[in-house]
């Protein structure tokens, strides 16, 4: 039974895997329009986290008397955090709905429309680490190369999550359309119970700090700001429970595709 | 070189026939809390009981009316569907030609298209760039394939998926009616084109409304009914009796208006 299960795991991503340059193209394409390949389009795209930090960090200074150099690249990693999260899910609910008429032509391993999206605001998302890497710099002026290697396994488990998610994502919004608009008001909810545009130490103050704790999305962003902000190096602990919230959402989603793959194109 | 084949057993196609949009998943959770019952999705058997076999070098002719199963059928067949029920065996590579409605990236001009579609028939980046040539020529569109094909007129579009969809080296080639649209010059291009498709097809499924052109083409053919098959024999044999059935549909209805 396991072992069946396994060999139809691999075969699927060899099935996915065959089908490599059709998506990698495809992602490649959408950065480049995106580009225009030149520096000032990159800019463009990284306008609204950029801005967002800017205007935010100078607030937060007058109200809160926080340190701009402290808020800024906080904020930042947690905006591009949260970025990946959201327009994982946003680009996943359409993922299928918008391949319509490749889907209707021959059978093809659903993923990867999910993936396409993800794969596209993954880079994005990097670019955003690196500038907030460069706006830590100036203030600390020392480079932590074990804490950045450290990401590494993060990064990888939050592809896993971000994936997973939004293959689930892609599911529901082709059976109930109404998911995308759900999804939006739930995560507008969910971002504030994230410590995202606000410092974590502000919910361990009030008595909502369990929050920190339960919220995997705090976790994983907490993940991501100990090594880059800080040099700290999550401990294996933290990890185990990285790798769990990833595994959750992967083992729903390979649930749902072995159940329901098949099924998609009645409900499109 | 192994066989070519297709074999399908007493196999069933039912679904629901739930249009996009038609539950929110306000509505099902609502419908699950209050414990009411939702409301019934309409079931589709759209094909029942489905058994043939298609060997190497044999050509298959599908005709019935609209909404008979056909274009499910080889929907199925290509493997878009999975049988409900019974067992449906491919053995061969599948090219489809249905109708040219082709998953295009709109932004992308039409010769990265050619690339997206090659890449879809997994072909490889250098693979693909060898066919290039002779597809985009086949287009006979010029300039415009480095423009994006959101410009493309119909017609630009037809052109294009045609070249593509026909750059295939087929095995078992399935065909759905497609020579629809297009300028008269191209018509005549994409017919000649076809038939040296189908010269070069191991097998061949085809659907079409014209029985003459499948009389000429096919060495058998399977009349359609709803979901079932009412008739699979010769040509001439399967036509006839389709034919007869034809003429006394028109005699009935014409008799329900006279009345």
């Amino acid at each position: 039974m396991l072992i069946a299960c396994c060999r139809s795991v691999i075969n699927y991503f060899a099935l996915l895997w065959s089908f490599r340059y059709f998506w990698s193209n495809l992602v490649k394409a959408e950065l480049q329009r995106r580009y225009r390949r030149s520096l000032f389009g990159l800019g463009w795209s990284m306008l609204q986290p950029l801005s967002m930090t800017l205007v935010l960090g100078v607030v937060y200074r007058k109200i809160f008397n926080i340190s701009f150099w402290d808020f800024a690249p906080m904020l930042l990693c947690g905006l591009a955090f949260w970025n990946m999260f959201s327009q994982s899910i946003f680009r996943g609910c359409e993922s299928f709905v918008n391949s319509e008429s490749y889907i209707r032509q021959q059978p093809l391993p659903l993923v990867m429309f999910p993936l396409r999206g993800v794969l596209t605001t993954g880079f994005h998302f990097l670019i955003s680490l690196g500038l907030t890497l460069l706006l830590v710099w100036p203030v600390n002026m020392v480079f932590y190369p074990w804490a950045l290697l450290s990401l590494m396994p993060t990064l990888t488990l939050l592809f896993i999550f971000c994936w997973s998610i939004a293959i689930l994502a892609s599911f529901a919004h082709t059976y109930f359309p109404d998911t995308q608009h759900l999804a939006e008001v739930s995560l507008q909810a969910l971002m504030f119970l994230t410590p995202i545009m606000y410092p974590p130490a502000m919910l361990e103050r009030s008595n909502l700090g369990w929050l920190l704790q339960y919220n995997p999305l705090a976790i994983l962003v907490e993940m991501l700001r100990g090594p880059i902000l800080r040099g700290e190096v999550p401990e294996l602990f933290t990890y185990g429970i990285a790798a769990l919230i990833a595994l959750v959402p992967a083992l729903l989603a390979g649930w749902v595709v072995s159940r329901y793959e098949d099924q998609v194109i009645f409900a499109l | 070189m192994s066989i070519r084949r297709i074999f399908l057993d007493d196999v069933h196609l039912t679904f629901q026939a739930r249009t996009r949009g038609s539950i929110s998943l306000k509505d099902f959770v609502m419908h699950k809390l209050l414990r009411r019952p939702a409301p019934p999705i309409p079931t589709v058997q759209a094909l029942r009981g489905i058994s043939f076999e298609l060997h190497d070098g044999e050509r298959l002719g599908i005709i019935g009316h609209n909404g008979a199963g056909k274009s499910t059928l080889l929907r199925l067949l290509a493997g878009v569907y999975k049988p409900t029920r019974g067992r449906c065996e491919i053995h061969g590579r599948i090219s489809s030609l249905f109708e040219l409605q082709l998953g295009f990236e709109s932004d992308a001009t039409g010769r990265e298209n050619i690339r997206y579609r090659g890449y879809l028939q997994r072909e490889t980046p250098k693979s693909i760039e060898a066919k290039l040539e002779s597809i985009a020529a086949f287009t006979e569109l010029g300039p415009a394939l480095d423009m994006p094909i959101r410009y493309y007129s119909s017609g630009m579009l037809v052109r294009l998926a045609f070249s593509i969809a026909t750059s295939v080296d087929p095995e078992l080639l399935l065909i759905d009616e497609v020579l629809a649209a297009g300028d008269m010059a191209f018509l005549e291009k994409a017919r000649r084109r076809m038939r040296e498709l189908m010269d070069r097809a191991r097998a061949m499924v085809v659907v079409s409304h014209d029985l003459s052109a499948i009389g000429k083409m096919c060495d058998r053919v399977i009349w359609l009914h709803q979901g079932e098959i009412r008739k699979m024999g010769t040509p001439t044999e399967t036509i006839s009796a389709y034919s007869r059935y034809m003429k006394e549909l028109a005699q009935q209805q014409a008799m329900i208006e006279a009345a």
